[in-house]
């Protein structure tokens, strides 16, 4: 059968005519983690820091951060055993190693089995992407003093959206330096 | 006619339901040997500094939640915005019981490495309901 200009024009108007809205705001990037879907873990554990998704650490992660919570990085972050059971059973549901996105299959795999990393920025790919943003070295000093706070530079990090063009950085020596790095 | 009545009465109800939180956990303190509860004594204690044993570092109240409880305050390690405390810029400070105790015991065990008494407990609810 040969192709004819108009039918792939009218199949392609087709695809689009029928495909679902692109544009969603609140629905996640098929490539990235999307926003959190468990309301006690946003409201509990959003209450000190950023809600990080579950598609950002392996299970194993998640089972030994919320097997620790007496001492939560020097806080007792202790919730009632049912919460704590309630929002465990979510985020290793919806852990990386089990996510379909390509961002937690990116982070997936550079990852060693052996390493059960206990913060999102302790992941290698993340810490690198960012890491000379906290280097003193760095001509300006980031406002920033640490990465824990992902919505400071990401402003659809609730949504689940940190791609290229969904972040924003106010430090001066970034933007001028953001260029020489090749980082889209 | 009826529906102002109404809204009057609901509004005389919303704002007694708010003091029911507040009053039963002073009732629990005071059962528990506290008594003359001082707004005042805990408007001293939100910015005495305590050292923690483990890291050395100089903690107070005020850490987080700044010595005016009407700002936005900040999580001293994270940076994230705290919402006020007092009821008169964040109305809903001191409408939830559960939500008031789970917080004392997780603060007072970082500020001052235990518990509070139930005397400072009543000290901080009233000094924060006066704000």
């Amino acid at each position: 059968m040969r192709l004819h200009l108009r039918n792939l024009q009218t199949a392609a108007l087709a695809a689009l005519l029928l495909a679902p809205p692109a544009f969603d705001a609140a629905r996640a990037e098929p490539g990235d983690v999307g926003p959190n879907t468990n309301p006690t873990y946003v409201k509990e554990c959003g209450s000190c820091h950023f809600p990080y998704q579950p598609a950002f650490l392996p299970a194993r992660s998640w089972q030994k951060i919320m097997g620790s919570l007496k001492e939560h990085f020097g806080e007792n972050a202790e919730v009632k055993l049912a919460d704590r059971d309630n929002m465990l059973a979510y985020l290793a549901g919806a852990a990386a190693d089990s996510a379909a996105n390509g961002r937690s299959r990116t982070l997936m795999s550079r990852l060693p089995t052996a390493d059960t990393p206990m913060r999102v920025t302790d992941i290698l790919l993340v810490g690198g992407i960012h890491g000379g943003f906290l280097d003193p070295k760095f001509k300006g000093i980031p406002a920033l003093k640490s990465l824990a706070d992902c919505a400071a530079c990401h402003p659809r990090a609730l949504d689940g959206r940190f791609g290229p063009r969904n972040y924003t950085v106010t430090d001066e020596s970034f933007r001028v330096l953001k260029g020489g790095y090749g980082l889209r | 006619m009826t529906r102002p009545l109404l809204l009057a009465f609901l509004l005389c109800v919303a704002t007694l339901a708010r003091a029911d939180v507040v009053a039963p956990l002073l009732k629990s303190y005071e059962a528990a040997g506290a008594s003359k509860f001082s707004a005042k004594d805990a408007e001293a204690a939100w910015v005495q500094p305590h050292l923690d044993a483990k890291t050395g570092e100089s903690r107070k109240c005020s850490s987080c939640h700044t010595e005016d409880l009407r700002r936005v305050g900040k999580h001293a390690t994270t940076g994230k915005a705290i919402d006020p405390l007092a009821p008169s810029a964040n109305p809903k400070r001191l409408t939830d019981a559960e939500h008031v105790e789970k917080w004392f015991t997780r603060n007072c065990k970082w500020t001052y490495g235990r518990d509070c008494s139930a005397q400072e407990k009543g000290n901080f609810l009233l000094y924060i309901q006066s704000k």
